[in-house]
């Protein structure tokens, strides 16, 4: 369903990620880690669009959209969630949810919301709440809330645990594999937490200074002592 | 009650032009050196309204408004679209040489008004309307100005918080790259908000002549004025922009009446607006928002936050 | 007179603005953005001549002043002006102590006002040195004692006694102002300190810790540039023989901004093409006003065209029109290792 060819991506002319390779299927998670700076976050950033191509394409359901910008690969499926600051936090949790509607045609209305809410009760208490009140752990959920709105088939996740606690982000990864499970969504996670990442996926990326060093399966990688430790700092005793 | 009225009237010009400038700086971050000159271009077209229908120019309200919603959407447009993501520094300089031009056009078409329809387009006045009330005489703009103003604001204030292009703009005005990666038009979203910013400017440009001698320069006057409401209100509050406009507006015709009664010039006035921007900045750089708002995601003006 | 005259005319205007683009490249080298008061620095240079050189040579001449400073400067300047035709020392006198007052006077503001510099936002930044620069333009404008009000002030010509040659004399003065400026332009703007210190600007955790070294390079930046302004100020007032505190406005200052814009940042010669660049827009429109006449008024259309060459410039063409050079040091280094090289080939 994705199928990435080669991407180089960059900003401006500095080339960050050099020529990666992979390809994912529905209801298929593939972990992107490694260390810090190595390019997970611009390789994601150059598949939606936000970071120049300087190389390669990106093909989704069999078209190249490389150079297809970022709002109409949103109406093509693909859900991209930003590295914090997913959400407005200016804005109610209820004005969160009609912003991502109203991407939507007209007659797609509040019915969407209240399903996706299904998936999140713990919104439902906090509609009237501004984003800025919640916890991490709440604002990573509408943000995600916010993405499932439009029915995503793709979901690319840019460090969704980073600013939380041990205990919200194993929540919120069980709340992605809920999601990838009820909706056979391809989901792409790059995380800073490998072993977190590698758990629960079941493909795996590594980067390492932007180059693609290891493209298989995620126990494998967690298993292989020299890889795991050397690039992910897991220490051999687990 | 001479002195109430000029308040009155001069506060509800500044509120509705500095309420604008609050909304495209808080928006796109441009301090807009342009944006007095939306209200004097509001103001000519409720001369030409005037002038060729021969009405009272609070009817042109709609037209002016018009008028100076369409200067400010060709800006955004034409000037400061094009430079997205460049400097704070680049921007500002650009709205400079756009307040030139704006300027410098607004004096062509002075001459042009004069010479074709011959009425005078430099230091214009319009006559006000007085109406009988109880046994009270009073000038139509004690009422109309604050009232029309009140209302313009409520109407801007329904829009941004009761309506999904409010919701659109509020969001855009947070994180314009967020918006745009849920589907949201950025650009279409910001050419409305600077459409509205500047139709509010070009309302204010109607009641301007009746207090005011008009010309194309009385941009650079008021412009002073703005920032420093803008700046007392504290960035990236609308609210506090309203309540600091008032002050300024009020403060500033009491200080140069008394001053003029002291026989001191009143070339000086708008040393007052200097005086407030440069004190603002330097003692409470979050503005009167930074008194009542406990952690505020405003657009604060230090370069580094140091707490 | 004729043509001659008009070319020392222009020569001398041409090494005003080119100071003061000088002195603004300089500074928005180290602040980030232009000194926006910097028609304020400019004025003082321009007011020390207007209100001192006239109340000197009264005073140096041992005559007393009569009647309010206002409606007698001219009167007075001309006087001077006399007896500077006759006594050169008189006139170097004058000229010496207006230059020292200016000076020090702009480089005392200028240390003022890197104090806000640090802790504002630019463009909040540039509203204070904008409010700050018309402080100065109504203070003079409304108090007669310091450059006689809207009235102005006359200024000694202290160059009278070089007779015919005067001109001549005060294009010297100027010229040799530009190369003094030149000169500590290139020094500071590719000192090494500078250059390491301009490349962690927009560092947060670096420029903190080096926080009081960063805040010294820009009091000695803006110091400097606010005494070349000055200086610039007082070529000006001898160049015109009068000061008026309206000639000093923002205007003035977005001049010199579109100067430096034009003319290119990565240049070192950048603000002087700059400056050339204006004034021969500047006077070919205003001889094109005399070829073709148009329905409109020549100066808003000048005006227009100004803006919107600043405008296109900023979207097409942001570095300006100079092309982008690497700083002079390197360029030396390579330069004399391949002399070195063909030496050795030798």
């Amino acid at each position: 369903m994705l199928l990435v060819e080669n991407l180089s991506v960059g900003y401006g002319k500095m080339e960050v990620v050099h020529g990666v390779s992979f390809s994912l299927t529905r209801g298929k998670v593939l972990a992107v880690v490694g260390p810090n700076g190595s390019g997970k976050s611009t390789l994601l950033r150059g598949i939606f669009g936000t970071a120049s191509v300087l190389g390669g394409r990106v093909m989704y359901d069999g078209r190249d959209v490389t150079r297809v910008p970022p709002h109409v690969k949103v109406s093509m499926g693909m859900a991209y969630l930003p590295q914090v600051r997913g959400v407005f936090e200016e804005l109610t949790v209820r004005e969160n949810l009609e912003l991502a509607l109203m991407s939507l045609p007209r007659d797609q209305g509040w019915e969407r919301v209240e399903e996706v809410l299904e998936l999140f009760p713990e919104l439902k208490g906090l509609m009237g709440r501004r984003a800025r009140t919640l916890s991490g752990g709440e604002r990573q959920m509408l943000a995600i809330a916010m993405s499932m709105v439009r029915r995503p088939r793709l979901l690319m996740l840019d460090e969704p645990t980073a600013t939380l606690a041990p205990k919200a982000a194993s929540a919120l990864v069980r709340k992605i594999l809920e999601l990838r499970s009820s909706y056979d969504l391809a989901v792409v996670l790059v995380e800073q937490n490998a072993k977190l990442a590698l758990e629960v996926s079941d493909e795996a990326l590594l980067m390492v200074s932007g180059e693609a060093k290891y493209l298989g399966s995620s126990g494998e990688l967690l298993s292989n002592p020299h890889l795991a430790e050397l690039y992910l700092g897991l220490s051999r005793t687990r | 009650m001479n002195l109430l009225l000029e308040a009155i009237s001069y506060s509800s010009v500044l509120a509705l032009a500095s309420v604008g400038l609050s909304l495209c700086i808080i928006t796109t971050r441009v301090s807009n050196f342009a944006h007095a000159d939306y209200v004097v271009v509001g103001a000519y077209a409720a001369l030409l309204f005037k002038a060729l229908s021969g009405l009272h120019p609070y009817l042109s309200l709609p037209l002016a408004a018009l008028a100076g919603g369409v200067a400010a959407l060709l800006s955004y447009l034409l000037v400061f679209e094009p430079l997205r993501g460049r400097s704070i520094v680049t921007l500002m300089i650009a709205s400079m040489a756009l307040d030139l031009i704006i300027r410098s056009a607004l004096q062509l078409f002075a001459d042009h008004v004069q010479s074709f329809l011959g009425i005078f387009a430099r230091g214009f006045v319009f006559r006000d309307i007085t109406v009988q009330l109880g046994g009270l005489k009073l000038e139509l703009l004690a009422v109309a100005a604050p009232l029309t103003s009140l209302f313009l604001l409520a109407l801007l204030y329904f829009l941004l918080f009761k309506t999904r292009i409010g919701i659109r703009m509020r969001a855009v005005a947070e994180n314009a790259e967020l918006a745009e990666v849920l589907g949201v038009n950025v650009e279409r979203t910001l050419s409305f908000s600077w459409f509205v910013s500047g139709a509010l400017a070009g309302a204010a440009g109607v009641f301007l002549p009746l207090r005011f001698s008009v010309s194309p320069d009385s941009g650079s006057f008021i412009l002073l004025t703005l920032f420093a409401a803008v700046i007392l209100g504290g960035l990236g509050s609308l609210t506090g922009t309203l309540v600091a406009s008032c002050l300024v507006g009020f403060t500033e015709t009491l200080l140069v009446y008394g001053l003029s009664g002291l026989g001191v010039s009143t070339a000086l006035r708008p040393l007052f607006a200097f005086s407030v921007i440069i004190l603002t900045l330097l003692l409470q750089p979050r503005g009167l928002a930074g008194l009542w708002a406990a952690e505020r995601r405003g657009v604060l003006p230090w370069v580094w936050r140091r707490r | 007179m004729g043509v001659e005259a008009a070319v020392v005319d222009v020569c001398v205007l041409y090494a005003v603005y080119a100071i003061l683009a000088l002195s603004m490249e300089l500074e928005y080298g180290e602040l980030g953005l232009p000194n926006f008061a910097k028609a304020a620095f400019f004025a003082l240079g321009a007011f020390s001549a207007g209100a001192l050189s006239a109340r000197l040579g009264v005073i140096l001449l041992g005559m007393d002043w009569e009647g309010a400073f206002r409606e007698r400067s001219w009167f007075y300047a001309t006087v001077v002006t006399r007896e500077v035709a006759r006594t050169p020392l008189l006139g170097a006198v004058i000229l010496a102590v207006v230059i020292a007052v200016a000076v020090v006077a702009a480089a005392l503001l200028g240390v003022l006002a890197s104090y806000p510099t640090l802790r504002l936002r630019e463009d909040y930044l540039a509203i204070s040195l904008i409010a700050f620069s018309e402080i100065v333009r109504v203070a003079a404008r409304n108090f007669d004692a310091i450059v006689g009000g809207t009235f102005g002030a006359g200024v000694v010509d202290v160059f009278a006694w070089a007779g015919s040659a005067r001109y001549l004399v005060l294009l010297l003065f100027a010229l040799g102002s530009l190369a003094l400026s030149y000169t500590v332009y290139l020094r500071l703007s590719t000192s090494r300190y500078g250059r390491v210190l301009r490349s962690i600007r927009d560092d947060e955790l670096a420029a903190l810790t080096l926080g009081r070294d960063v805040w010294k390079l820009r009091m000695k930046t803006l110091a400097l540039g606010s005494t070349l302004a000055a200086i610039a100020g007082v070529v000006y007032a001898l160049y015109t023989g009068a000061v008026n505190p309206d000639d000093f406005t923002v205007g003035k200052t977005f001049v010199v901004v579109m100067m430096v814009v034009l003319g290119g940042r990565g240049n070192p010669l950048g603000p002087l093409a700059g400056a050339a660049l204006y004034i021969l827009l500047d006077k070919a429109l205003s001889f094109a006003k005399h070829l073709v006449a148009i329905p409109v008024d020549v100066n808003y259309l000048s005006y227009i065209i100004f803006g919107v060459s600043l405008l296109a410039v900023l979207r097409w063409r942001p570095q300006g029109l100079m092309p982008e050079k690497p700083p002079l040091t390197l360029r030396k280094e390579v330069l004399l290792s391949y002399l070195r090289k063909e030496h050795a080939r030798e």
